[in-house]
């Protein structure tokens, strides 16, 4: 069977801006500055109310598809990534199989990751079109953490934007596609990224909606996303160039061999350093978070649609993928894209209600 | 080096992170003595260290490092 490639890619913010003005309003001018001077993030686009983290999934599939004239009856895989489903039961997938139209036999399947969800999602993709079950699939990636942050936790309203990515894969032509992956997981650290009131565990109740203000005076509550941003930083600089020189090995790769090293979105300075201590030169650097945010699981294939539409990814290019996040898990992919690359499409980033409400 | 020594290298680590130049800390010193010591300047505070000392600090460390002590105690 042969294996699946990238052929198309789109990517989908909200039309809400949250600003530095607003954040230095609520946090003050001092601490604001001081983070958005290490993280690279100036602006985040979040949803307005109403608006979920499946919206976007479906207007940046809806908008893929249509650009592309895929017919909707020839899908035959989808896998939806998001920790900001529409419910617990059932996943998005197949309230988004439904709202897209797609065929009933489409297979459909959520997968419960968060920053290192796109190399898994490619990954169970390829395994399915190496299987036969698969031959044209589409995955769609998204989050809306804004939903689950509480507005008085400094480190991550400031850092964390929604949005979405749809990838549309089918089988690959001669030595273009899927090359290889390398999975791991440091699951001493799953509580340093934590939701804790999120399920069965610990069940909602007044003592969870409690809030809790920190040392610094970051507040929360135990049913909003928690972040223990110190640890999390110190893992990533550490533990993914350990990996990303794993896979390059594991691959039979050089840095010199790729076009391109695409990172989890998470934070500029964090992205400088694993470059850094990677030897990536900076033509083979990519960001895109100053004016989105952290887009969780949606920000590594959203900086790729970036580079793609900002036509930085050429036609044949060998791209590296390393996300990392959640669990503590990692995941690195190796792709290699057809001759005729990948069709830029371009950008949504302006999806509002009213545009939903025009396209159900 | 004794541990009076690793405490005067910590302190230059962490007059240079907090940008403080006469900064004199104790073993005791903690977050809550200086505001600008955020979780920012703790990854900074311990990344230096580490390539300071030749030591890898533990993420349990990281995750709750709030005074010198606890840094100073992993010193080799």
């Amino acid at each position: 069977m042969p294996r699946a490639a990238l052929t198309a890619l789109h990517h989908c913010v909200p039309a809400r801006r949250l600003t530095e003005a607003e954040l230095e309003a609520r946090f003050g001018a001092k601490n604001v500055q001081s983070i958005a001077k290490l993280s690279g993030i100036h602006e985040r686009r979040i949803v307005e109310p109403g608006m979920t983290a499946a919206d976007l999934a479906f207007a940046a599939a809806d908008r893929l598809l249509g650009a592309r004239a895929v017919p909707r009856g020839t899908i035959d895989l989808l896998i939806v990534t998001t920790q900001t489903g529409d419910y617990q039961i059932p996943g998005t997938a197949y309230v988004l199989h439904e709202r897209l139209g797609l065929s009933k036999s489409c297979a459909a399947y959520d997968l419960n990751q968060g920053c290192a969800a796109y190399p898994y999602a490619l990954a169970l993709a390829e395994g399915l079109f190496e299987s036969g079950v698969a031959r044209r699939a589409l995955i769609l990636n998204t989050d809306a953490l804004s939903g689950v942050i509480h507005p008085q936790d400094r480190t991550l309203v400031t850092l964390h934007g929604d949005g979405a990515v749809a990838t549309l894969l089918e089988p690959a032509v001669a030595d273009e596609g899927l090359l290889g992956f390398h999975f791991g997981t440091d699951s001493s650290g799953w509580r340093y990224l934590c939701m804790p009131a999120s399920g069965a565990r610990q069940p909602r109740g007044e003592n969870t909606r409690r809030e809790i203000a920190d040392d610094t005076g970051c507040v929360r509550t135990d049913e909003h996303f928690q972040m223990n941003g110190q640890a999390i930083f110190h893992f990533a600089i550490h533990q993914v160039p350990e990996v990303v020189r794993e896979a390059l090995k594991k691959f039979g790769v050089t840095v010199a061999d790729l076009d391109l090293v695409i990172l989890h979105q998470a934070n500029r300075f964090m992205i400088e350093q694993i470059y850094k201590k990677l030897g990536v030169p900076p033509e083979k650097q990519f960001f895109y978070l100053e004016n989105v945010g952290n887009l969780s699981g949606a920000a590594t294939p959203a900086a790729l649609s970036e580079a793609v539409r900002q036509g930085r990814v050429k036609p044949g290019a060998l791209i590296l993928l390393a996300a990392f996040g959640v669990g503590l898990s990692w995941g690195v992919a190796l792709v290699r894209l057809g001759a005729n690359g990948l069709l830029p499409i371009a950008a949504s980033t302006d999806l509002t209600l009213a545009d939903l409400a025009a396209h159900p | 080096m004794t541990r009076e020594e690793k405490l005067g290298r910590l302190q230059e680590i962490f007059r240079d992170v907090l940008d403080q130049p006469t900064l004199r800390i104790t073993e005791d010193f903690s977050t809550t003595d200086c505001p600008e010591w955020d979780s920012v300047a703790t990854v900074q505070i311990v990344l230096a260290a580490e390539t300071a000392f030749g030591i890898r600090v533990p993420l349990e460390t990281v995750a709750h490092l709030r005074n010198a002590r606890e840094l100073l105690d992993l010193l080799p």
